[in-house]
C-alpha cells in the first residue's frame, strides 16, 4: 500500500472568544489518496473552512491547532518550517470569492508569471510560455489576451478559472478548494466543476472540495466526509453515502434536499439548529437534533466506526 | 483572514461598545480621568474651602503665593488660591466643550439624516449651507460675534457650536447615503412606513456609532477651542474662571510665578488628552 | 381578473461609459407576467437576467421605464404616494438574508409590530397579541419577543422576517431567494412554512430564485429569464419535465443532482452570461446556443405558445419532435 497523499489525525482548532473555548475542529481524522476528488461537506460552522486553513496554516494567532498527526506526502505539517516550503509548492488553495483572492492591481500575466519564477525560477521567455500553458489549461480562452487583462476585467467564471492556474503555478499536488463555486452561476459552476475533473484525470492532481452543496459532492466527488460540529459524522465513496446513508444526520440532509418530486411533500427539515461548539458535549454532538436518539448517545463518545468498506460512521445504532 | 474574521465576528461579536472598551486597558484609564475631572468640577465646592476665591473674591494677602501645603497651586495676581480657581475653571471649560459638541450634534445630525435620506435638490441645498459654515474659521467667528453681540460664555459657545456642527452632518449623510439601500430601509417603505418613522426607527439609531465617536474626539477639541477664545479675552469674563483664561493671565507672569500658567494648562492637556484618547478607544471598538 | 399583472414594463439604467458618454442597460425587456390568486409563481434564472430588477418594478421600489404593473385592477405605476402606500398593505417582500432585512437596531416586538402600527389601529396589549399570533404562525413563540435579529439563528431569523410579511395577510408575498443565505436543514424548514402558510391563509407567492430545485419545489408555473427577457413560461412540472428552451435546458442540466446515478447531462454551456450593455443581436441566447443558426442571430425571437406553455425560440416547432425522444 501506497503512501496516502495526505493524512490528517486528530486535529482540534479551537478559539478562545469572549464567551469562552470555541471548538471548531474536534479530533478529525482524514485520509486523502492521490488524484482523487474528496468532498468535505457540511452546514455552516461545521468545521470545514477551518480544517483547510488549519492544513494551510493560516489560522489566525487567536486559535490553536493541535494534531497527532499532519503529513503532506510523508512530510509533517506541524513543523513550521516544513509547513512553510510545502505550502504554496505543493498545495494550494483556491476561495469562493476569486476577485478578493486576486489582486486588482496586478495583470494575471504579472501574478501568474510572479509565482512560476519564484517557485520554479524560469527565465522570462519560459515563465511565459508556462503561463500560457496554464491558462490554457484551466480552459481560458486566448490566453495571451488574459495575461494582460486586470481582474476586474475578467468574469466570475474566469477569474475562478485564474485563481486555479495560480494555485497550479507552483506544481501542486494537492489543491484545496473552498466552495470555489459558490459566488458562481450554476451553468459557470457546472464548467469549473468540469474542470476541476478534468485537471484530476490529466494531471492526477488531488482535490479537497468543501461545500455545503450535496449536489455538487454528488457530480464531482469520488469520496466524501460529513461534517457536523467538527466532527466527521460519515466518511464513504460518494455512491455508498448517497445510495446507502447510514448517519442520521446524512439522511436528515438528503432528505432535507428539495428536488424534483419533492413538489407538494413536506421536506424532512432537521429541527433545531447547528450547536455553536462553545459547550463541549461528551456524547454525540447531533444527539440534540437527532430522530433517533438514545441515552446513551449524550454520555458516551463515539469513535467512527467502520461498517463497510470506505464507509465509516459516527453513531451508536452500528 | 478575512474569511474567518467575518465567520467569526458574526458569531461572537460583543454585543456593544462599553462592552468591548471594558477590556481596553487604555480606554479605562482615560476614561478614569475625564471621570476625576468632571466630579472634580460639578463638587467644586466641597473640595476647596476657599470656594469664594474660586469664582472670583480676591484675596490680596496671599498675592503670588507659590504652591505650598496651604496652596497646592500657588495663588494668583489677586492672592486667590490657583487650586480653587483650576476646579471652578474646570467648571466653564467643561461645560463649553459638551454644550459646543452637543449643540453640534443637535444641529448636525437631523440635517444630514433628512439630506441622505431624501437626496435630490434638499441634499443640495443642505449640503452646500453646511460647505459655506465650514469655510468660517471658528476663531474668526467667534471674534465676530463678541465683537457684534459681546463676549461671553454663551456667544463663545454658539460661535463655536456654528462653525462646528458641519462635521456631523457629513458623517451622518455619508452613514444614512448607505443604510437607506439596505433592505431593512426598503422593506418598511414598501410597508408604507413613512419617511420621518423610517428615519427616526430605522436610519438613525444606526447612524449613530461613528457619531458618538466623532463626539467623543471633539470634547477634547471643544474644551481646547473654547480654552483658546477664553485666552483671547472672547469667552467667559473675569472674575468667573476658565482654564483659557487662566493661562492668558497667567502668561504675563510666566516664568517668575510659573505656577499661574502650569496648573490651568495641565488640566487643559489633562482633559483634551484624556478626551482624545477615550475618543480612539471608542473608535477601536467600533470598528 | 388575475390578482397581479404586469404588462410589457421595461427598466433601462443608465451606465455611464467613459467621462461622457453613457448607454443604457435594459435590466427588464418587455415582461409580461400573471399571477393568479392563490398560485405560486416562480421566477428563475442566473445573475444579471432581471429578475431582482423586476420585482423592485413591480413594487414599485424603482421606477420602471415604461410598461403597466396591474395590481387588483389598478396600475400602481399611475398611484398617487398616498395610494400607493394605502395599496401595499398588501404587498409585502421577505429577502435573502433576514440579518440585513430586519432592522438591526429593532426587537422582534417591534419588528411584526410595524406594519401593523403603519396600517391599523391595534396598539397596546391587542397589538402585542397581534404581534405574538403572527409569531406562532411562523414557528416561533412569544420568547422571542424582546430579541433582536442578531440573537436568533440565521432560520428564525428568516421566521421573523415572514411573519413580518405577513403580518397584515397581503394579498402578494415577493419572495426574493428566501432561502439562499440558509443552511440546507433549516432551508427545508422554511421551504415547510411557506407550504403551510400558503396553505392557511390562501397566500400567493412570487418567488425568485436561482435554485431550481427550490422554485419548483414550490411553484405552480414557472417564468426562466435571460438578459431582461422570459425566455420561457409555462407549468412547473411539464417545464420540468421536458424544457422547451435550450436555455431552461442548459439551466435544468447545469443543476447539480444530490444523486450520483444521474449523471451530468450533455448540454452543457460555453461561455457566460453577456453585458447587459452589449446584448447580442436577435435572439439574446444565440451566442451560448448548441442549435443557433442565421436566422437566431438576426431576428429577435417573440414569445409563442406550444403546447400551453410560452416559450422565446424560432425553432421550436422544428426541436419538438427531438425533445419529445
Amino acid at each position: 500500500m501506497t503512501l496516502p497523499l495526505l493524512e490528517i489525525r486528530g486535529l482540534r482548532v479551537s478559539f478562545s472568544t469572549p464567551a469562552g473555548v470555541f471548538r471548531a475542529v474536534n479530533d478529525l481524522d482524514l485520509t486523502l489518496e492521490r488524484g482523487e476528488i474528496f468532498g468535505l461537506v457540511g452546514e455552516t460552522g461545521c468545521g470545514k473552512t477551518v480544517t483547510a486553513l488549519a492544513l494551510m496554516g493560516l489560522i489566525p494567532p487567536t486559535g490553536r491547532v493541535a494534531a497527532s498527526r499532519l503529513s503532506l506526502d510523508g512530510v509533517d505539517l506541524l513543523s513550521p518550517r516544513n509547513l512553510s516550503k510545502v505550502r504554496g509548492r505543493r498545495m494550494a488553495m483556491i476561495f469562493q470569492d476569486p476577485a478578493a483572492s486576486l489582486n486588482p492591481t496586478f495583470t494575471i500575466g504579472q501574478q501568474l508569471s510572479h509565482v512560476i519564477r519564484h517557485h520554479l525560477r524560469l527565465d522570462s521567455a519560459s515563465t511565459r510560455r508556462r503561463a500560457i500553458e496554464l491558462l490554457n489549461d484551466v480552459g481560458l480562452a486566448e490566453p495571451k489576451a488574459i495575461l494582460r487583462a486586470y481582474p476586474h476585467q475578467l468574469s466570475g467564471g474566469m477569474q475562478q478559472r485564474a485563481m486555479i492556474a495560480l494555485a497550479l503555478a507552483s506544481g501542486a499536488d494537492l489543491l484545496i478548494a473552498d466552495e470555489p463555486t459558490t459566488a458562481l452561476d450554476v451553468t459557470i459552476q457546472a464548467q469549473i466543476l468540469r474542470l476541476l475533473k478534468s485537471l484530476r484525470d490529466r494531471h492526477g492532481l488531488t482535490i479537497l472540495l468543501i461545500t455545503h452543496d450535496l449536489g455538487v459532492v454528488a457530480q464531482t466527488c469520488d469520496r466524501v466526509a460529513v461534517l457536523y460540529a467538527g466532527c466527521v459524522a460519515e466518511t464513504a465513496l460518494t455512491a455508498q453515502l448517497f445510495r446507502a446513508p447510514k448517519h442520521p444526520y446524512t439522511h436528515g440532509l438528503l432528505g432535507a434536499l428539495p428536488r424534483p418530486g419533492s413538489r407538494g411533500k413536506l421536506l424532512s427539515a432537521i429541527e433545531g439548529s447547528v450547536p455553536s461548539g462553545i459547550s463541549a458535549t461528551a456524547g454525540c454532538p447531533f444527539a440534540a437534533r437527532c430522530p433517533s436518539v438514545m441515552n446513551r448517545c449524550k454520555t458516551e463518545p463515539l469513535p467512527l466506526k467502520s461498517v463497510a468498506d470506505a464507509h465509516a460512521v459516527a453513531c451508536h445504532l452500528y | 483572514m478575512t474569511i474567518l474574521a467575518r465567520w467569526f465576528g458574526s458569531r461572537f461579536a460583543p454585543d456593544s461598545i462599553p462592552a468591548r472598551l471594558r477590556h481596553d486597558p487604555l480606554a479605562i484609564f482615560s476614561f478614569l480621568v475625564v471621570l476625576t475631572l468632571i466630579l472634580a468640577a460639578a463638587f467644586a465646592p466641597l473640595l476647596t474651602s476657599r470656594a469664594a476665591e474660586g469664582l472670583g473674591e480676591p484675596n490680596p494677602v496671599e498675592k503670588f503665593a507659590p504652591p505650598s501645603a496651604e496652596h497646592i497651586f500657588g495663588a494668583d495676581h489677586l492672592g486667590r488660591d490657583l487650586y480653587a480657581r483650576v476646579l471652578f475653571g474646570g467648571r466653564t471649560s467643561l461645560a463649553m466643550g459638551f454644550l459646543v459638541v452637543f449643540v453640534a450634534v443637535l444641529i448636525g445630525t437631523p440635517l444630514g439624516a433628512v439630506a441622505g435620506y431624501a437626496g435630490g435638490w434638499v441634499d443640495e441645498i443642505i449640503m452646500r449651507v453646511t460647505d459655506i459654515a465650514l469655510a468660517f474659521p471658528p476663531l474668526l467667528l467667534a471674534i465676530t460675534i463678541a465683537a457684534a453681540l459681546g463676549p461671553s460664555f454663551t456667544n463663545a459657545a454658539i460661535a463655536i457650536a456654528l462653525t462646528w456642527w458641519p462635521w456631523y452632518t457629513r458623517i451622518v449623510r455619508a452613514q444614512v447615503v448607505t443604510l437607506r439601500e439596505r433592505p431593512f430601509v426598503e422593506s418598511a417603505r414598501i410597508m408604507g412606513v413613512n419617511g420621518f418613522t423610517i428615519i427616526v426607527r430605522h436610519l438613525l439609531p444606526n447612524a449613530l456609532s461613528p457619531v458618538i465617536v466623532q463626539a467623543t474626539l471633539d470634547l477634547g477639541s471643544a474644551i481646547l477651542t473654547g480654552a483658546a477664545l477664553s485666552f483671547l479675552g472672547l469667552g467667559v469674563q473675569p472674575p468667573t474662571p476658565d482654564w483659557g483664561q487662566l493661562v492668558s493671565t497667567g502668561r504675563v507672569y510666566f516664568p517668575d510665578r510659573w505656577w499661574y500658567v502650569t496648573f490651568p494648562g495641565l488640566a487643559i492637556f489633562a482633559a483634551t488628552l484624556a478626551f482624545n484618547l477615550l475618543g480612539d478607544s471608542v473608535q477601536d471598538a467600533n470598528t | 381578473m388575475p390578482l397581479l399583472e404586469v404588462r410589457s414594463l421595461v427598466k433601462q439604467f443608465p451606465v455611464s461609459t467613459g467621462l461622457f458618454s453613457r448607454r443604457w442597460a435594459q435590466a427588464v425587456d418587455h415582461v409580461d407576467l400573471t399571477v393568479n390568486a392563490g398560485e405560486t409563481i416562480g421566477v428563475v434564472g442566473e445573475s444579471g437576467c432581471g429578475k431582482t430588477t423586476l420585482v423592485r418594478c413591480l413594487l414599485r421600489i424603482i421606477e420602471p421605464t415604461s410598461g403597466q404593473v396591474i395590481f387588483e385592477g389598478d396600475d400602481l405605476l399611475g398611484l398617487d404616494q398616498p395610494s400607493l402606500r394605502a395599496k401595499r398593505r398588501d404587498m409585502a417582500i421577505v429577502y435573502q438574508n433576514p440579518y440585513l432585512s430586519l432592522s438591526p437596531r429593532l426587537a422582534v416586538r417591534d419588528l411584526i409590530g410595524e406594519p401593523l402600527l403603519t396600517h391599523t389601529s391595534l396598539r397596546g396589549r391587542a397589538l402585542i397579541d397581534r404581534v405574538v399570533e403572527n409569531l406562532e404562525a411562523v414557528g416561533l413563540s412569544a420568547d422571542h419577543l424582546n430579541k433582536r435579529a442578531r440573537e436568533l439563528s440565521g432560520g428564525q431569523a428568516q421566521r421573523v422576517a415572514i411573519a413580518r410579511a405577513l403580518a397584515l395577510r397581503p394579498k402578494l408575498i415577493v419572495l426574493d431567494e428566501p432561502t439562499s443565505a440558509l443552511d440546507v436543514s433549516v432551508q427545508a424548514q422554511v421551504l415547510n412554512l411557506l407550504v403551510k402558510l400558503r396553505a392557511e391563509f390562501g397566500l400567493t407567492y412570487l418567488f425568485i430564485s436561482h435554485n431550481l430545485d427550490v422554485v419548483q419545489h414550490l411553484a405552480d408555473r414557472i417564468a426562466v429569464m435571460y438578459l431582461g427577457r422570459i425566455v420561457e413560461f409555462g407549468e412547473a412540472e411539464k417545464l420540468f419535465r421536458r424544457a422547451h428552451h435550450p436555455y431552461t435546458m442548459a439551466l435544468l442540466a447545469s443543476t447539480p443532482e444530490p444523486d450520483p446515478d444521474i449523471k451530468e447531462s450533455s448540454v452543457a454551456l460555453e461561455g457566460s452570461v453577456p453585458s447587459l450593455l452589449a446584448p447580442p443581436s436577435g435572439c439574446h441566447f444565440h451566442p451560448r446556443c448548441p442549435w443557433a443558426q442565421d436566422r437566431c442571430r438576426a431576428e429577435s425571437p417573440a414569445l409563442r405558445v406550444e403546447e400551453g406553455r410560452l416559450a422565446r425560440c424560432h425553432f421550436l416547432v422544428e426541436r419538438l419532435p427531438a425533445l419529445k425522444n
